[in-house]
């Protein structure tokens, strides 16, 4: 008997070999049979008809921490097929954490994760933990959602050199302290070590971890190779020759110690399209050694957002517009409400008052929301149109109604080109992650990544074959990381399963919601075509909804 | 900063915008070194914004041929930056 049985289903194992069709039993939280089942042997019955029965997806760079402390499902991560997510990437961390360091903890968690203030006030969770253990203890009982940690640098450092982690270089005993603190760390269930060249705190200051001479980086290195554990990693992506170094850094720690080594993000522009090629030239090199340096390779395109309060480069391509954007607020709101000064924007949009520049422009978000939701969401052309104006005047007008405080959203202006993200993603040496859950809420939505891949890289382009597609955010990664028992289909491994049609599983439109504690927002993506979630042998998500089936664990 | 533009000073010879990782656009530039090595260097939005202004420049393709020296100056003094009203680079 079997306490839930799958059928019907095509069976794509997470190995890339082909799907077959067959049955999935599940018992006590495992795969226990792969075969022809009768229902009579099962308490739960799921059909599959039509779809794909996959391991669940693993998303290795996360940043849910907080999210983790009031909701255990990491919503809406688990809806899109994910059932193990990596937190504590970028050097941060929510511990190990002395009361005295949490202020300037989540100055830098709010700098990358947007959360608002009060987030971390108490309004959504109490802190009750200094360890790392303890933090991990925190979490555990409401995970419905597998969660495999990674310990922070810059936490580690704070612990250890209080205000001067961002001052100064540690000594020799102060290092041997960060390595006894990552040991506990590891000991506790940590996969891995994360660390940052690139990463600010809310006053724009370097994190801890940027502060870190060589020496403090090879010693905690030599940790994880006691673990075999993951040394994470934010390079200088913005600078492919300084990427190339830290390529080159991070094989020589994976050869030196036997860990394995990921660093992202990586992707591409059409601005420089030689970067992506050399950095991934100098991986096959290193990975030829020997070295274990995986790249992360996001799918979505990146989307950029802007409003007319503060000059935005979007507009550095239209003089107009971008000497009336460089105005001071007053003279600028008097230029754009001036009847020459609007006559001047429109012409200069171009054709249609800028139907193909700005018409295609997504408003994103209007302060009064309230009262003007029919707006957000929609292109600008759209509610030209409605309003019998050009998108140009549209815009101006807008803008003008709401202070110069509504955001609009420019599509596809990086990492766009399927012709050249698609064979990226399926090269067997590019790890598919740099998703970022959780993290620039406010800025971007940072879900659906998984189903970006499969409706626009399979169906799409045709890059990756659905058996490809699959192994990418199943086995591969937990190869990649080493998570034994998961990201395959076969008997004996933890019961983690998605059940999706291929032929609609995709994102959603990216929709702002008020869903976090206080009064902050967030962009989020649903999940399109996913049927049902199972997260250890419980169900945990359906159409229906979020089960809060509890049965997540925390891996490593 | 009023130096001529020769051969003996890095100098821009290409500019673009392009989506960040964080969701802001981006001034990529390309840069010819005095050895004729040709590299990039990618700005944030604020600073990007102060390069042209500094520069006098309402269009990308106004960077073209400026000093990579207008760079320097922008890290080192933004506030005058800022303004757009200071020297503006040859």
């Amino acid at each position: 008997m079997y306490d839930i049985v799958v059928k019907n289903g095509l069976i794509v194992d997470g190995s890339g070999m082909p799907g077959y069709r067959s049955d999935l039993g599940i018992k006590a939280g495992k795969v226990a049979h792969i075969g022809r089942i009768d229902d009579a042997e099962g308490g739960q019955v799921i059909d599959a008809q039509g779809c794909v029965v996959a391991p669940g997806f693993i998303d290795p760079h996360t940043h849910f921490d907080a999210q983790l402390l009031w909701d255990g499902e990491a919503r809406p991560a688990l809806a899109h097929g994910v059932t193990t997510i990596v937190p504590g990437n970028c050097s941060l961390s929510l511990a190990p954490l002395k009361e005295a360091h949490r202020e300037g903890l989540v100055g830098m968690f709010r700098q990358i994760e947007e959360l608002p203030k009060e987030v971390f006030d108490g309004t959504a969770f109490e802190w009750t933990w200094e360890r790392f253990d303890d933090y991990l203890a925190a979490i555990k009982s409401q995970l419905s959602i597998n969660v495999a940690p990674l310990v922070g640098h810059s936490v580690i450092r704070m612990w250890v050199m209080d205000t001067a982690a961002q001052q100064r270089a540690a000594t020799a005993e102060e290092i041997e302290q960060m390595q006894d603190l990552l040991r506990q760390a590891l000991e506790a269930g940590a996969v891995g070590l994360s660390t940052s060249y690139v990463d600010i705190d809310t006053n724009l200051y370097p994190v801890p971890s940027r502060w870190a001479h060589s020496d403090e980086l090879d010693a905690l290195a030599a940790v994880l190779g006691e673990y075999g554990k993951m040394l994470q990693v934010v390079p200088e992506f913005y600078a492919t020759d300084i990427t190339i170094a830290r390529i080159d850094q991070l094989a020589e720690l994976s050869l030196k110690y036997n860990i394995p080594t990921t660093f992202s993000p990586l992707f591409d522009s059409a601005a420089t399209p030689d970067n992506v090629p050399r950095a991934m030239a100098r991986v096959k090199e290193q990975m030829a050694r020997g070295a274990r340096v995986w790249p992360q390779v996001q799918t979505r395109p990146i989307d950029i957002s802007f409003c007319f309060d503060l000059p935005s480069l979007f507009f550095a391509g239209n003089p107009a517009w971008f000497r009336a954007m460089r105005l001071p607020t007053e003279e600028k709101i008097a230029f754009f409400s001036s009847t020459e000064g609007r006559k001047k924007l429109v012409e200069a949009a171009g054709p249609e008052g800028g139907r193909g520049w700005l018409g295609p422009l997504v408003i994103r978000s209007v302060p009064d929301a309230g009262t003007n939701e029919k707006l957000e969401g929609r292109t600008l052309a759209e509610v030209a149109d409605e309003r019998q104006q050009t998108p140009a005047e549209c815009m101006i007008d807008l803008s003008l109604q709401h202070d110069l405080d509504v955001h609009f959203l420019a599509a596809n202006m990086g990492h766009n080109d399927s012709t050249r993200v698609g064979p990226l993603l399926a090269d067997p040496m590019v790890h598919v992650g740099a998703s970022d859950g959780g993290a620039h809420i406010a800025s971007f939505a940072t879900y659906g990544d998984t189903g970006y891949l499969f409706s626009e890289f399979v169906r799409g382009s045709g890059s990756l074959s659905l058996e490809q597609a699959v192994k990418k955010i199943t086995l591969d990664t937990a190869n990649i990381w080493g998570l034994k028992g998961r990201g395959l289909l076969q008997q004996g491994f933890a019961a983690d399963v998605v059940i999706f049609d291929p032929n609609q599983i995709a994102r959603g439109e990216e929709q702002a919601v008020r869903d976090i504690p206080g009064t902050g927002m967030r962009y989020i993506r649903d999940a399109i075509g996913v049927n049902s979630v199972i997260v250890n042998g419980a169900l945990a998500y359906d159409q229906t909804g979020y089960k809060e089936a509890h049965t997540g664990q925390v891996v490593s | 900063m009023n130096q001529p533009v020769g051969q003996n000073q890095p100098i821009i010879i290409a500019a673009d915008v392009s989506g960040g990782h964080d969701g802001q656009p981006e001034l990529i530039l390309k840069i010819r070194y005095e050895n004729g090595v040709v590299g990039d260097a990618v700005m944030e939005n604020a600073l990007g914004v102060k390069l042209l202004a500094h520069c006098g420049a309402s269009h990308l393709s106004e960077l073209v041929g400026k000093p990579w020296q207008a760079v320097i100056e922008i890290l080192q003094d933004t506030d005058r930056a800022t303004s757009g009203a200071t020297a503006p680079c040859q």
